[in-house]
């Protein structure tokens, strides 16, 4: 008996701890709210967030971190799923520590980590362009060394909960070169520099991405993250290790709409039955069971793969292509099987509806992560 | 041994009034002594305690004792506790019923230990096993959820009493019954827990107790702004404001306001459940509601499973056009 | 300052009531597996009251639960929100008791801790909701006691509480050493933090049998008992509810008013 898919006695706790602080700080009406806003979270729940030491959860003990593994955090994100909470706290707390982590120098690790720790700091990536695009090609935004300062310039399409962030992390080319991941590097921009917009994207499924134009920005060379020209691997690095942090995100939502329509089938009674009685809504409940069990256990099988510092990416690419298609068909089964209230917009599984869409893009679409995995089974 | 005779019940009098649910524990106690074909007798504590002894009686007390000392004006609870003890020593029923109120709550758990006579708090039915002769008391337990029956293996044996589980009898002025004062010797050293000031959180308008139209918010009211829609529906229908336990823990609404297992029971002829969900610790206060209506977006909600009417949907959306017709309505 | 808190391990009250099913033959309460027990939220409060007193004025909090079967995840919460030690008097003889024997069992086990200045206990477990334990605690110890309190401070060696009571509240003064027990109206339990779950890995719960606290036998769990228990059985609930309907949520609330008229209830 080896196969132990149980969780610790500290990771339950967390689980327990993270649903009341949902049931507390973020009930639906809350989330409904901060849906509408172009922050996504008010101050006052990222401190709470933060009283929590979630901000540092995988930040090391040595960076004023919490030291967790990656699967205590994937645990956290699930119970976080479930509102869907939405805001900055993946963005900062784990894809912006994990790029510091991953790409900085030592001296920016004890700069900024503890700051996110603190919740000082608020990060987000600014990568995608108008040429959409995960891959290092897409990157076309220029930065010009002058006198030790950057000039940065170019268009940030889609970068996520642009208005909370401090600061950003911008990847622009300081070299061009015929290997398109030669010359990029990482850059930590304050939010506030001058000739710099932050807009958001309008549109129900959009969640909240913003366009950044970034016109002739100029900031310190010390706000170079890591190496000129080499950031790119490093970036690579963080986010690929951040993917199965946000599918856990993703079952968690999944599993909340699940455990939604399940309760209704059992609930709503139609023709004199429990609707969940009939075989075709059956069929539909058990097709989602089905999508969040395959997310599930690929995200932690992910998460356990990178904790034990097993190889990882085949898990990695294989979790991303899952759990964004669980969560975006779970949320389509479930108004099908609940129907008329599921499509207002106060109810939970339209929070989730829309956050599926969103996350099914972010980090790279499932085709990409299909494409992705066909290139490591079978190499060129 | 001696033998434990009768039924004794520990009346509670408040703002100068015998309680509501004296009035019911005489009403049960009757109908239990009856039974048994045994005596009701009654204890009453404070400063001006007869005519209160009087109107006991008519309510079906055969006999009130009454134990008079300015001491014993308010709830002090080592010296009540040592007043009853005495009493009950001296009365031997087979029977102690109190009200399950903060004095009740507070009083007969210890009394039980001290006594070491079990007691079974906030019963909801009492009844004489034929067989046996013992008293039945049915209780609900896991908030509402299941009831159970006990019995006790002690004696005297001693219950508190739901208010508005039971119903009172006919005032009757022409009952007979006697009057006897206790002297209650009280010891002022002994008094270890000491009550020095009574804060009344006032709440305009009808109580919630007495209101027989109960308009309720819950949690989802998401504020205290929420609930001023919630008396102005209350007002225009002569009614109260109540709220469930999550509201009154966060502070939106006084204390005084709560419906629920730990709040007060009411029984109104309508109940009006605005973004409530029903837990099974609210409707442990409600219950008793003759019609319960629901206004909640969550289909699932339990309250539906209890109201007789409902809407689903955001009660922001709700409430304003409700208010609107039914002040039409009225005024017809 | 020494503070000991009780606390009961409980059947979720918060489980939906369709999840709960009775064994008529054993009178007992079942949930679903997937259901976890939690600590009951009357208790939670207790140990929230204790944990205020400790953030102003110092001192160690002893959590003490008494029963069978505990999940160590769900009652070392204790030690994560921040209580210095946790006793489990844990055995199967604790078994199928009632108010009484469990009284006496943690009164007990509280002359073995020894030293107390203030007793904290929930004002009623949230699965029987008898309220009877800290009554019975307070009375087996000798100790004076308040019940229901929403507000605890202590100044010198006197205790001053704020009592819900009925339309308000009283103010009560009881000297130390004395037993409280907490209403929900004093606040929710503080939620776990990270470092506290690091806490509860480092320390891990004492365990006492019931020979550990010298407990008379025929004083504990089922034997102790001084009810008995002849049935449990879920209320009937007959209502049907008819909802009202309308073209959006306000003409639905419009009809309802309609409705109600007809029904003759406004």
């Amino acid at each position: 008996m080896y196969l132990n898919l149980d969780l610790s006695e500290s990771e339950k706790m967390l689980k327990r701890t993270a649903l009341d602080f949902m049931r507390r700080e973020a009930p639906n009406e809350t989330i409904k709210a901060l849906l509408e806003t172009e922050i996504g979270c008010t101050d006052d729940l990222w401190h709470k967030i933060v009283e929590m030491g979630w901000a540092g959860i995988i930040i090391p003990e040595a960076y004023q971190g919490e030291g967790f593994p990656l699967t205590s955090a994937g645990v956290l994100l699930e119970a976080l799923g479930s509102g869907p909470l939405p805001g900055p706290y993946f963005f900062s707390a784990i894809l912006g520590s994990l790029i510091v982590m991953e790409a900085g120098i030592e001296e920016q690790k004890q700069e900024i980590l503890p700051n996110l720790a603190e919740g000082k700091q608020i990060l987000t990536l600014a990568l995608t362009e108008p040429e959409y695009s995960w891959e290092s090609d897409g990157v076309r935004t220029k930065a010009v060394e002058d006198n030790g300062d950057f000039v940065l310039d170019g268009v940030k399409l889609f970068t996520p909960e642009a208005k909370t962030a401090t600061h950003f992390i911008v990847a622009a080319r300081t070299r061009n070169n015929a290997d398109p991941v030669d010359g990029i590097s990482l850059f930590l921009v304050d939010s506030r520099s001058d000739g710099l917009s932050v807009n958001r994207i309008p549109g129900f499924l959009s969640g909240r991405s913003f366009e950044i134009k970034l016109n002739n920005v100029r900031v310190p060379g010390t706000a170079l993250i890591g190496e000129k020209d080499n950031g790119w691997d490093g970036l690579q690095q963080a986010i690929t290790k951040s993917i199965p942090l946000l599918c856990a995100y993703k079952v968690g939502g999944s599993q909340a709409v699940v455990e939604i329509a399940l309760e209704y089938s059992r609930s709503r009674v139609q023709f004199g039955r429990p609707i969940g009685r009939f075989q075709r809504v059956q069929d539909m409940i058990i097709e989602m069971v089905n999508h969040a069990d395959a997310a599930r256990w690929t995200t932690y099988e992910a998460l356990w793969k990178l904790d034990t510092e097993r190889p990882a990416a085949e898990s990695i690419y294989l979790t991303k292509m899952i759990s964004s298609t669980a969560y975006w068909e779970v949320c389509t089964l479930a108004h099908q099987v609940i129907s008329g209230v599921s499509y207002s917009e106060e109810h939970a599984v339209s929070f989730h509806t829309r956050a599926s869409r969103y996350l099914f893009h972010l980090l790279g679409d499932p085709a990409y992560h299909r494409h992705k995995l066909g290139q490591l089974l079978v190499p060129q | 041994m001696t033998e434990h005779k009768g039924v004794l019940i520990i009346g509670e009098i408040i703002e100068e009034n015998l309680a509501a649910v004296t009035l019911e524990l005489l009403g049960c106690g009757r109908t239990l002594a009856d039974k048994l074909g045994e005596r009701l007798s009654g204890l009453l504590m404070g400063s001006d305690t007869r005519p209160h002894a009087s109107k006991a009686i008519a309510y079906g007390a055969d006999k009130i004792y009454i134990m008079e000392d300015p001491l014993l004006e308010d709830y002090q609870s080592d010296l009540y506790l040592a007043a009853v003890e005495k009493m009950v020593r001296r009365v031997m029923p087979k029977i102690v019923l109190m009200g399950q109120t903060p004095m009740g709550r507070d009083l007969a758990p210890r009394l039980g230990f001290r006594m070491h006579a079990a007691v079974l708090m906030d019963c909801v039915e009492l009844d004489i096993d034929t067989q046996t002769g013992r008293l039945l008391q049915v209780r609900p337990v896991y908030g509402g959820n299941a009831r159970a029956v006990f019995t006790s293996e002690t004696r005297p044996q001693m219950a508190t009493v739901r208010s508005k589980a039971m119903s009172p009898l006919e005032r009757n002025s022409s009952r007979k019954g006697d009057i006897i004062e206790i002297k209650p010797e009280i010891d002022p050293s002994a008094m270890r827990t000491k009550l020095l000031e009574k804060v009344k959180e006032e709440v305009a308008g009808i109580k919630i107790e007495d209101a027989a139209i109960l308009v309720t918010g819950g949690r989802g009211i998401g504020g205290p702004e929420g609930f001023e829609q919630l008396e102005d529906l209350a007002g225009l229908l002569k009614g109260a404001v109540g709220a469930t336990r999550p509201v009154v823990d966060s502070g939106w609404c006084p204390t005084s306001r709560q419906i629920g297992l730990t709040g007060k029971v009411v029984a109104p002829d309508l109940y009006i459940a605005v973004a409530l969900s029903g837990s099974s610790q609210h409707m442990a206060g409600c219950s008793g509601a003759k019609h319960i209506v629901a206004i909640n977006s969550d289909p699932q909600a339990n309250i539906f499973r209890e109201a007789s009417f409902g809407i689903v949907g955001d009660w922001k959306k709700a409430l304003p056009s409700f208010i609107e017709k039914v002040r039409e309505l009225l005024k017809e | 300052m020494e503070l000991i808190v009780c606390l009961k391990q409980i059947l979720d009250p918060e489980a939906p009531p369709d999840s709960y099913t009775i064994d008529q033959e054993a009178n007992r309460i079942f949930l679903p597996p997937e259901i976890a027990p939690v600590i009951s939220t009357f208790d939670e409060t207790a140990l929230e009251a204790a944990l205020r007193l400790k953030d102003t004025h110092g001192g160690r909090i002893t959590a003490l639960s008494m029963g069978n079967k505990f999940v160590s995840d769900v009652i070392k919460k204790a030690l994560a929100v921040g209580a210095d030690e946790l006793i489990l008097l844990e055995d199967v003889s604790f078994e199928g008791g009632d108010a009484w024997s469990t009284a006496y069992a943690l009164a007990e086990a509280i002359k073995k801790i020894g030293r107390y200045d203030i007793i904290f206990c929930g004002r009623q477990a949230a699965d029987w909701d008898s309220g009877l334990v800290g009554a019975g605690i307070a009375e087996l110890l000798g100790l004076p006691s308040v019940t229901l309190a929403k507000k605890v401070d202590i100044t010198d060696k006197t205790v001053t509480v704020e009592r819900v009571a009925g339309d308000g509240f009283e103010i009560v003064k009881v000297p130390i050493p004395c037993l409280i027990t907490v209403s929900n109206e004093l606040g929710e339990l503080r939620l776990v933090r990270l470092k506290g779950v690091r806490r509860a890995e480092k320390i891990q719960p004492t365990v006492w049998k019931p020979e550990d606290i010298g407990a008379d036998p025929s004083r504990i769990g089922s034997r102790g008992r001084l009810t008995t228990l002849h049935k449990l059985f879920k209320p009937v609930k007959e209502t049907q509810c008819e909802i009202i309907e309308g073209e959006d949520v306000a003409e639905a609330a419009v009809n309802l008013t309609l409705r109600l008229r007809e029904a003759k209830l406004l």
